[in-house]
């Protein structure tokens, strides 16, 4: 069979070679078609937006309802800004990812933000506004056990995820509260496993945040005010500030009014939702429709009327920091972590980019 | 190509591969919490390796046990699906289904019924690595050649004799094809595990590590699990060489 016959349309072969070319050529002119509409297409809108990708202490939970609310509402695209949000895996873990410039914005904790300024002063990026202003660290235990002051956790097991802030300022309560510091064992686990192997009292005790731990509890169907007992740090002198949003220092240098518009469009949105908390909840509910709105919001106005109601911001507003009590924080954190130097307040918060104290709530409810 | 002209090479491509790598973040200034370099790894492993030690000897441990419990369960299970066509059909959407399952969703389960550590690390470990066993286990058995089996019912040989004495030997160079893949497998569902809820092990010291920001740290903690890894390969290939050299008789000889 001469090669000439056997490609051309004459035989059974060369009818099949040319059907599967022609197939092939309709299918790349298909995806090459496809793949320039997608390139030319407009976009939705027509000026250049800044672009800031905005990581979150943890997962979708009711106060993040703030920050959606203000998305939801058109507040950061008046601004000039299109921020996409990331779900997190801790307050303490959120503030790396800024310093190593994979999110440009974090709602992280303070704290881990002083560790990191103290070992990579170069790289560790900045907090511009102060949220959660009373500390809600917090040792968890079961309402029955046998554990009732900070000394009963002498010999007993912590669970203790490797990002959370309790855990991390354990060493400054220890000697505040007057503990035999090693004899504390703990156990290590992912955040999501602490309430369950708590119940199931594989640990008797662990580190977390107090809102954080109360609504994992519901959740759960657990009730934390009957079941549960909470050794607060704030109990023992610890006044320390948590979560605040952080940005990188690149983000600073480069579009100073871009975390600017940020802020001021993130307390319009905390305005909003201390008038209107359903809403804020139900922003949230239209990112994860599986939560369950009315724990939610619960969570949302325990958060607003504990964690952002020191009452400091009656004077400063919500947002601002007290110095001296910033870096008295500051002091417990490098006794505590045997840091090497102090950073300075200023280098930690920079609030020069707040709203004015008009724009910023003084009271949360 | 002999074979320590091929190994020079490759160590050849290995050194080049670190070397670019160490170019790259000096030449580049890349700052130690996005990528540390391969000479800032290595100062770390040094540095802190007597408190690295007893987290890789953890990992290690754990992994062989689960390994090991992955033979035994693959194989016996491996022997059951392959000893008939009608066994391998009927067992093989199941086996399938189990296999899909992303083992990181079941160690919280695990961490659950057993407690955190080492228990499950070792079953993490064994469920991970026991289906490419079953599979090639089950595959060398089906496709053992139907004449040597004619000829062993010839003989009055039970089905146990043609199982002992022609289909297990047979499967051997699956077998030993699906344990190196097996063992990297064993591995990461050990570490997977230690990440999840453990006190040692290289996963929860690469946790920790990364808590603390200590970057460097945590590569320390890869570049051990990819040298186990490797040791662990290696070992395997020689004991396969040993036991089914028959099998790469001609490919041997061809490229001397």
């Amino acid at each position: 069979m001469s090669r000439d016959y056997a490609f051309s349309a004459a035989s059974p072969v060369g009818r099949a070679i040319q059907r599967r070319s022609r197939m092939l050529a309709v299918l790349t002119a298909g995806i090459a078609s496809c793949a320039l509409a997608l390139i030319v297409s407009p976009t939705s809108r027509a000026e250049p937006q800044t672009k800031i990708r905005m990581v979150l202490n943890w997962k979708y939970e009711g106060p993040q309802g703030m920050f959606f609310l203000a998305a939801d509402r058109g507040y950061f695209g008046a601004a000039g800004l299109d921020v996409s949000f990331d779900q997190g895996n801790g307050s303490g873990a959120a503030v790396p990812l800024v310093a190593n410039g994979s999110y440009d914005i974090a709602f992280g904790d303070i704290n881990a933000l002083v560790t990191l300024a103290a070992k990579k002063p170069d790289e560790a990026p900045v907090a511009v506004a102060m949220l959660y202003n009373e500390p809600p660290f917090v040792i968890v235990v079961k309402a029955d056990s046998p554990v009732h002051a900070p000394k009963d956790l002498e010999g007993k097991t912590i669970g203790a995820p490797a990002n959370d802030g309790a855990l991390k300022l354990f060493p400054a309560f220890c000697k505040i509260a007057q503990m035999d510091c090693p004899a504390v064992k703990f156990s290590n686990m992912q955040p999501n496993l602490r309430e369950p192997m708590l119940m199931q009292g594989q640990i008797d005790g662990a580190f977390g945040y107090i809102n954080t731990i109360r609504f994992a509890a519901k959740n759960m169907g657990i009730d934390p005010d009957t079941r549960l007992r909470f050794i607060r740090y704030s109990d023992y002198g610890m006044n320390l500030y948590s979560n605040c949003i952080i940005v990188s220092r690149k983000l600073i240098k480069e579009h100073p009014e871009a975390v600017r518009g940020f802020l001021t469009a993130l307390f319009k949105g905390i305005n909003d939702s201390i008038r209107d908390p359903d809403a804020a909840v139900q922003a949230v509910a239209k990112r994860e429709p599986l939560i369950k709105v009315p724990l939610e919001k619960e969570k949302l106005l325990a958060t607003m009327g504990r964690e952002m109601s020191d009452p400091e911001i009656g004077s400063i507003g919500l947002g601002a920091v007290d110095t001296k009590r910033l870096e008295k924080a500051i002091g417990i954190l490098v006794d505590a972590e045997q840091l090497p130097f102090t950073p300075k307040a200023g280098q930690i918060f920079d609030a020069s980019f707040l709203p004015p104290l008009a724009d910023r709530p003084k009271s949360m409810r | 190509m002999s074979k320590i002209r091929r190994q020079f090479l490759s160590g050849l491509l290995i050194a080049g591969f670190f070397l670019a790598w160490q170019l790259i973040c000096v030449g580049f200034g890349v700052s130690d919490i996005v990528l540390p370099s391969p000479s800032q790894i290595v100062a770390t492993l040094v540095h802190d390796f007597t408190a690295i030690w007893p987290h890789a000897f953890q990992t290690l441990y754990t992994t062989m046990l689960g390994f090991v419990l992955a033979i035994v369960s693959g194989v016996a299970l491996g022997v059951v699906v392959g000893s008939s066509r009608v066994a391998y059909d009927v067992a093989n959407p199941l086996l399938v289904g189990f296999a899909s399952i992303p083992k990181v969703a079941v160690v919280p389960i695990f961490v659950l019924w057993f407690g955190a550590g080492t228990v499950p690390a070792v079953l993490t470990a064994m469920v991970t690595a026991v289906f490419p066993i079953v599979v090639n286990v089950a595959t060398g058995l089906a496709t053992t050649e139907p004449e040597l089996e004619d000829f062993m019912k010839t003989l009055h040989a039970t089905r146990l004799d043609r199982l002992v004495n022609v289909g297990l030997p047979r499967t051997m160079p699956y077998f030993f094809a699906s344990l190196k893949v097996a063992v990297t497998l064993a591995f990461v569902g050990a570490v997977i595990s230690e990440t999840v809820a453990s006190n040692r092990g290289i996963g929860n010291l690469m946790m920790i590590a990364s808590s603390n920001f200590d970057v460097p740290l945590v590569f320390a903690g890869l570049l051990i699990l990819a040298l186990l890894g490797v040791a662990l390969y290696a070992v395997f290939s020689v004991i396969e060489s040993r036991v089914t050299g028959w099998a790469t008789r001609g490919i041997d000889l061809a490229s001397l």
